[in-house]
């Protein structure tokens, strides 16, 4: 009896194996390599720093109980966001390896973005779990972590790197630019008590003349604006993330589950004069949503992950009292309708960046390490002290014994 | 490679061509063979015949007659002419030509009458002999129930000489010599004898055989006889009196057979179905057994492609009535012939087909209805106690933290906003009475050569909650020919329609009973002007179950055709060759509207547009040999096979329509999410098998198998699968003949291997497409594109010990089996840690344990005048992980579950409440900060650090039953029967996770009754019931307060049947009429505090047992009228 066994070989129609990669797939690499890192962190993901920042609650508990309920080994948005950071991490680091195959211009640049995205999910995960297992390439092994100054290192490194990389103009904010580049080093040069850097990358991208603040009816609702330097443009049939969803409610005319609402506290934050209140906030039947989203279940939204208006509080912050990081700072307000400020107490100023920080970026993923990078989340979230770090998911634990917990959890 | 690809898909039918080629040939090769034996069959209806007779003998020419035509011929062996040698040559004769002219210038002569024929010596001849009284005798022959007994053989004993009773029972023979005896002998029953007499009307009662009758037993690729069966099998033979309203016909094996055991998701029509045979010996592969329908391993696909919320049964769109019988191999002796699939058991399907005789026509026609059983059982608190028990929490709350009126998180007391008006009975809006309608007829009948079977159902039913609806429609043809001495061709083919209207299951977001029961008494459905209140907001916390049924239309239709065509090649009634294509072709498709007042209408409507194609198709060729050396006997089988399943999906989600009555794809405006793929796996396999026996005291068979699965790297694709089993016949010993007692021992080893359930390219490692970014296709790696090149087949090696006894002339038979499963190389998606980038990879790690007996026992005695029939079944089976991953840690999986090296598949990974913190004091200062007081419960802090977390779960309790089974009645009385059959289960533990939520108190969703009256008020007051509190979640872990004790003993059915006597219908020519009264589900004794302990929301065993508020079983009331022509 003849053998059918040839007809044992079936491969997907769907999918090429790795091995068979050529220059020619680099441009999709790059391509599968946006969508992983706008897909896999997971919707909460891009919210965490809001859900845990004090500045949301759920429908039954204040913002503490959610905090409280969400910072748990157990917690599964906790655990599936780790998995999604290091899951982006492996397709980019593959694409990492395969530019350094190929010595092309193209190739070039697409490391450049690579290199960005790796530090932005290096970013995402010390600014959660603190310091954590450093990977220049995948790897199997069952790394230890690394320390949070090694971590920062690193993420400074890989932007300095992308930087010099990123030398022409994409064709849109959705896609990673040198000015990107500069921007998120900005932000973690700051986290790391780099001031000195974070005011030069911050004035240079607000002097530069690429960008100028914008109001808040062109950059949340997908009009040309001045002030977005990166955002992940999130098509609705190419994305599971959808923000808006957990903001509005049934009772809106887009629908949404409503999970979270912003705290009373954040609500009275708004004077009717700022501008930005309309696009930050809406009444629904008696309900305020958090409003920079405006789709809800009829589709999705870009997710901003830098704008101009983060440089001038980044600016004003790293500058503080004896430059000029109240004038930064006013600048701003102004803009948004707002009066200006003055003080001349380095932690009233503080105070006075933390809350125009709300007022500017509530919904856009910034509170909580805002107040952990300050030293005063545990004053304004009322956390115990173990918690300005997140909990190593348990089962990692389980699955890495070299890893060893943040404390308290 | 990718060249390679696109070659390879190029074969017709996707299947390997060169089998389908040599079966081409072969069917070619017989069409000439068709028509002629076309000619034959008319003319044999026309009386006339074809003879070809050279040189023979009078009896093999009277046989040849009989064979070629409808008539059944009697004579005396030692009354025909042996001198005469038959020479005839015809193609077109009559009977009656045909006959004169053999028994030409012979001793002999005929008569006839109606289709039989007595061939007698010559009057002349007879003449010369001792004259003998002659008689001509009639009567009628009943069986015990009263039913006129058709086809039973009437003869003189010791003669051919004889008559068929006929539909009535009646018989009549002439010219019987005075006071012979006569011998009425028919299948199933003890065989009569009485004298023949004249001039009297003989009524003839038979008495059921009631020694185990040597029933032929479906086994893989062949049936046996039950003596020769050395392995176990367990046969369930369908029949009216243990038919139920179900939907899927497997659902009929619950509580049927030792070591089976059929679970459920929920009382939704068409709800997925459990069936684990002889336990669970998988983690990642499949759990479920292979199903075989008539020789075809179908696929075992739920019927749903979108998750709306529970599983659907694969099999709920196939037909009830057209089912004979069910054979579940259990060893791995009796599976291991079907290999590589065989792990978990095989269920074999065998379709009735005619028989030989005359046409039987039968009409059953079903109605009934169906209620929601013990609704009122889950009682919450009414308007009243629930706004006191809220406002209790919102004061403790309050008082706990210090807030004060005017401070930002105080909160402040809650009121019944709609004041006096009643409270909403909520269940009562989603329930109604489900009412339920089946009809089926069938044709069926044969003769020697050619066989069919043709039959048709229609059914509809609804279900217990609004708008659940489902409409069946099943087509069936069979039929077999032979053609001449050494080829018979066959079809099988059937065509089974369903529509399911679905309704939200249990973990749906919009899941029906949460969406009602969970709101709040005094919230209301509508708004006074009519409109729905929305939910989601202060008003109505949760999705508006009117709404959501109201505003959407959801339903499945599966499109199934199943078909069998082969050719098969006798010699010498030793060798046979069955060459056979077989197709399973399933096409579903899922439609699921939500029209623009929908809470996921999206203001705009709503539509998913999925459909799958499954093509199933499958090559076989077997050859069998047969042979007896004296007192041995030999079986032989061997085979190859060859199957290939392809599935083709296209989705498509989209968006805005003009208004509801828009409701199909091409109207809407708006894409918003579509994917389409085509993928594949295929199998090939060779298998054989052989028996031999020496005068049915020892048996031995043994099998042997080998599968290949393109789901495996060609290094390790293919994998062996052996059986030995041994028989002894003990009662067949010269020193048990004529004890009355059957005795039977068997024992049995095999390796049987599972790939089902995993992926289809789970070797090879990919970069995906679709990974899409601003409209530009992108690749990347999705977790399930981690192949593992090493992955190869999981093994289970089972050893089976079994006896088979019948005592009293089997008044009492019992069947008892031991046995044990090792599973090896168990294929596991072992958890990785995710800085390799994945979560897990899918291995061949660990090894698990089943083992356990299995008691049937069944007895038929009399009471009095009332015929009682007993069957009672009762097994066991310990589950046991031997080994995992190396070390002794719980792994959890699930929110709930974890699998441990020495635990049970199934354990329960939760929280242990050791009571109601009394005083504040006792409260570790790490939950006091957390705002844990007293009244809160106390959880176990395993590690003592005063921190309750993941570390604090303990694996515990059990969804495995200590044991399990079930226990049938029969009593009949005349024409009167009544069944009374039992299902029980016991030791299985249910995590009610319902009541999660309604055991909330303090909180704003309703809450149990029982919670509210017992709640923590002081110290003292309790030690099981939390405080009212808000927000706060520490009292509603996964946890020992919600296990619950799930045995329970069901009246799974209880049927009343009359037969209607034959003299009533024989004028009607009705050969029989039932009527019948039944009730499916009457009563539940259990312990557990839910509406039924068999609900359960996922059906893979690791998580099996767990119940959310998933719709019950429902109880049902039918009545029903089978009638045979």
């Amino acid at each position: 009896m003849a053998s059918c066994s040839d007809e044992l070989n079936l491969y997907s129609g769907a999918a090429i194996p790795i091995e068979e990669v050529t220059e020619k797939d680099l441009p999709a690499l790059r391509i599968g390599m946006y969508s992983s890192m706008q897909n896999r962190p997971t919707v909460r993901g891009f919210m965490m720093h809001d859900i845990v920042g004090g500045v949301l609650q759920g429908n039954s508990g204040n913002a503490k109980d959610l905090i409280n309920g969400t910072l748990s080994p157990l917690n599964s948005y906790v655990e599936n966001s780790w998995k999604g950071y290091y899951n982006a991490l492996y397709q980019v680091n593959n694409v990492i390896a395969a530019t350094n195959k190929f010595q092309s211009d193209l190739s070039q640049s697409i490391k450049g973005e690579a290199l960005y995205f790796r530090a932005y999910i290096y970013f995402c995960l010390a600014s959660r779990w603190g310091g954590v297992p450093i990977l220049e390439e995948n790897t199997l092994e069952k790394l230890p972590r690394n320390s949070i100054e090694e971590v920062w290192a690193f993420i400074d490194r890989d932007l300095e790197e992308a930087t010099n990389l990123l030398t022409s103009a994409p064709k849109s904010y959705y896609y990673v630019s040198k000015n990107a580049a500069i921007a998120l080093r900005a932000r973690t040069s700051l986290s790391s008590g780099n001031k000195r850097q974070a005011k030069e990358l911050a004035e240079s991208l607000i002097i530069n003349g690429a960008y100028k603040l914008d109001s808040f009816d062109k950059i949340f609702r997908r009009k040309s604006n001045t002030e977005i330097i990166f955002a992940f443009e999130n098509l609705t049939e190419e994305s599971s993330i959808n923000i808006s969803d957990l903001y509005y409610t049934y009772q809106h005319p887009n629908k949404g589950q409503g999970v979270y609402r912003p705290t009373e506290s954040v609500i009275n934050m708004f004077a009717d004069e700022d501008n930005r209140k309309s696009i930050t906030l809406i009444n629904v039947e008696g309900r305020t949503c958090i409003n920079k989203y405006e789709s809800g279940q009829t589709g999705r939204d870009p997710v901003i992950i830098s704008r101009i208006a983060e440089l001038y509080l980044i600016s004003a912050e790293a500058q503080g009292l004896e430059g000029n990081g109240l004038g930064r700072l006013n600048e701003l307000r102004t803009f948004r309708g707002l009066n200006p400020v003055s003080t001349s107490n380095a932690n009233e100023f503080l105070n006075l960046i933390l809350e125009e920080r709300v007022r500017e970026l509530v919904g856009e993923n910034f509170m909580y390490h805002d107040y952990v990078r300050t030293g005063t989340a545990i004053e304004k979230l009322g956390i115990l002290p173990h918690q300005v770090l997140h909990p190593i998911p348990g089962k990692e634990l389980q699955n890495n014994t070299n890893l060893v917990p943040n404390p308290g959890y | 490679m990718m060249k390679n690809k696109s070659l390879k898909c190029t074969s017709l039918t996707g299947l390997c061509s060169r089998r389908v080629l040599s079966i081409i040939v072969m069917l070619f090769i017989s069409l000439p063979f068709i028509s002629a034996k076309d000619i034959d069959r008319d003319q044999a209806a026309a009386g006339r015949i074809s003879l070809n007779l050279h040189n023979k003998r009078l009896d093999q020419a009277l046989n040849e007659i009989q064979r070629k035509s409808d008539y059944v011929i009697f004579y005396h062996n030692e009354s025909l002419d042996t001198n005469k040698k038959v020479n005839i040559r015809s193609n077109d004769i009559l009977i009656t030509e045909a006959l004169d002219k053999i028994l030409e210038n012979t001793e002999n002569t005929y008569t006839i009458d109606g289709r039989q024929v007595y061939v007698a010596k010559k009057e002349s001849s007879r003449e010369e002999q001792q004259p003998i009284e002659r008689v001509n005798i009639h009567g009628i022959v009943l069986e015990a129930g009263g039913e006129p007994a058709i086809g039973a053989s009437v003869t003189v004993k010791s003669t051919t000489m004889g008559a068929i009773t006929d539909i009535n029972g009646k018989f009549s023979l002439n010219n019987v010599p005075k006071n012979a005896a006569i011998v009425v002998s028919f299948i199933g029953f003890e065989s009569y004898e009485f004298k023949a007499e004249a001039d009297k009307e003989f009524k003839i009662v038979l008495q059921e055989d009631e020694k185990m009758i040597d029933e032929v037993v479906v086994i893989g690729y062949g049936t046996e006889r039950r003596s020769l069966v050395t392995s176990a099998i367990s046969k369930m033979k369908v029949d009216e009196s243990n038919m139920r309203q179900t939907t899927s016909p497997v659902q009929l094996l619950d509580g049927r057979i030792a070591g089976v055991s059929v679970g459920s998701g929920s009382g939704n029509l068409g709800s997925g179905e459990r069936i684990s045979i002889r336990g669970n010996a998988s983690l990642n592969a499949s759990n479920s057994p292979l199903y075989v329908i008539d020789g075809v391993p179908i696929t075992d696909h739920s019927a749903n492609i979108l998750d709306f919320g529970e599983s659907m049964s694969a099999l709920a769109g196939l037909s009830l009535s057209d089912i004979a019988s069910m054979e579940i191999l259990k060893d791995a002796a009796s599976a291991a012939i079907y290999g590589s699939r065989a792990t978990n058991g095989v269920v074999v399907i065998t379709t009735k087909s005619g028989q030989e005789g005359k046409g039987s026509i039968n009409v059953n026609y079903t109605t009934g209805f169906s209620k929601f059983p013990y609704l009122r059982k889950l009682k919450v608190a009414d308007s009243k106690s629930y706004i006191a028990q809220y406002n209790e929490g919102v004061d403790n709350y309050n008082k706990q933290n210090g807030y004060k009126i005017g401070d930002s998180n105080y909160r402040t007391h809650i009121q019944n906003p709609f004041g006096d008006l009643p409270d909403t009975d909520w269940m009562d809006l989603i329930t109604q009475t489900g009412k339920s309608n089946a009809v089926n007829i069938s044709f069926s009948g044969g003769n020697k050569n050619t066989k069919f079977y043709v039959g048709a159902d229609y059914s509809s039913q609804t279900g217990i909650i609004i708008n659940n609806k489902l409409e069946k429609i099943n087509l069936k043809a069979k039929a077999s020919h032979r053609m001449n001495s050494w080829l018979e061709v066959g079809a099988n083919a059937s065509g089974n329609y369903m529509k399911n209207n679905q309704v939200p299951g249990p973990n749906a977001g919009t899941t029906i009973i949460g969406r009602a029961i969970l709101q709040r008494p005094f919230a209301r459905p509508y708004k006074p002007n009519g409109d729905y209140y929305v939910g989601g907001g202060d008003e109505l916390r949760f999705h508006n179950p009117m709404q959501i049924l109201n505003e959407e239309d959801v339903y499945i239709e599966n499109l199934r055709f199943l078909g069998t065509f082969y050719a098969q090649f006798n010699y010498k009634d030793m060798f046979t060759f069955k060459s056979s294509i077989n197709a399973d072709m399933l096409y579903l498709y899922d439609y699921t509207y939500y029209n623009e007042n929908h809470p996921y209408g999206l203001g705009v409507g709503r539509l998913y547009d999925y459909n799958r194609h499954l093509r199933n198709m499958l090559t076989e060729n077997v050859l069998t040999y047969k042979d007896k050396f004296g007192d041995f006997s030999i079986s032989a089988t061997a085979g190859h096979s060859f199957q290939k399943i392809t599935q083709r999906d296209g989705r498509f989600e989209v968006s805005g329509f003009p208004s509801p009555s828009f409701n199909v794809l091409g109207v809407a405006a708006e894409v918003r999410n579509y994917s389409g793929n085509n993928v594949a796996y295929a199998m090939e396999s060779y298998f054989g098998r052989a028996t031999t026996s020496y005068k049915d005291r020892y048996i031995l068979t043994g099998t042997v198998r080998t599968d290949g699965s393109s789901k495996f790297h060609p290094d390790n694709r293919w994998g062996w699968f052996p059986s030995v089993s041994m028989g002894w016949n003990i009662s067949e010993e010269d020193f048990m003949k004529d004890s009355g007692v059957d005795l039977k021992f068997r024992v049995s080893y095999g390796r049987t291997g599972n790939q089902e359930g995993i992926s289809r390219y789970a070797y090879q490692s990919y970069l995906s497409g679709g990974n899409n970014y601003g409209g530009v296709s992108g690749i990347a790696t999705k977790d399930s594109d981690f192949g593992n090149k090493d992955v190869s087949w999981e093994k289970a090696d089972q050893y089976d010990i079994g006896f088979d006894m019948s005592l009293l002339k089997g008044k009492i038979n019992a069947m008892l089996d031991f046995y044990q499963k090792n599973t090896t190389d168990l294929l596991y998606e072992m958890p990785m840690h995710s800085t390799t980038g994945r979560t897990s990879i899918l291995s061949n790690v660990g090894s698990m344990r089943n083992r356990g007996f299995e008691f049937t026992l069944n007895t038929h005695f009399n009471i009095g005048k009332v015929e009682w029939l007993a069957q009672f079944n009762i097994a066991t089976n310990q589950n046991k992980i031997t080994k995992l991953l190396g070390h002794k840690d719980p792994v959890s999986i699930g929110g709930n579950r974890a699998l441990q090296e020495g635990k049970e598949l199934g354990s329960f990974y939760i929280f242990v409440q050791d009571g109601i913190y009394q005083y504040d004091g006792e409260v570790p200062a790490e939950q006091y900060a957390n705002g844990v007081r007293a009244g809160d419960v106390k959880w176990r802090d395993l590690d003592g650090n005063g921190i309750i977390n993941d570390n604090d779960r303990v694996v515990t309790g059990s969804s495995n039953p200590d044991f399990y089974g079930g226990f049938n009645n029969t009593f009949k009385y005349k024409g009167f029967q009544l069944d009374l059959f039992f299902t029980y289960m016991y030791g299985n533990d249910v995590l009610a996770q319902w009541q999660g939520d309604l055991s909330k108190v303090g909180h704003t969703n309703a809450v149990l009754q029982k919670y509210v009256d017992n709640r923590w008020t002081g110290p003292g007051t309790t030690n099981r019931y939390p405080r009212s509190i808000v927000s706060y979640g520490h009292n509603t872990k996964n946890s020992t307060r919600m296990l619950e004790d799930g045995s329970f003993i069901r009246l799974r059915s209880l049927t009343f049947a009359y037969n209607v006597p034959q003299k009533f219908l024989s004028k009607y020519h009705i050969k029989n009429l039932r009527l019948f009264l039944q009730g499916d589900n009457l009563f539940v004794l259990t312990k557990y505090t839910g509406w039924d302990p068999e609900t359960n929301n996922n059906m893979d065993p690791r998580f099996f047992g767990v119940a959310t508020l998933g719709v019950p079983q429902p109880r049902t009331f039918s009545f029903g009228v089978n009638l045979n022509f």
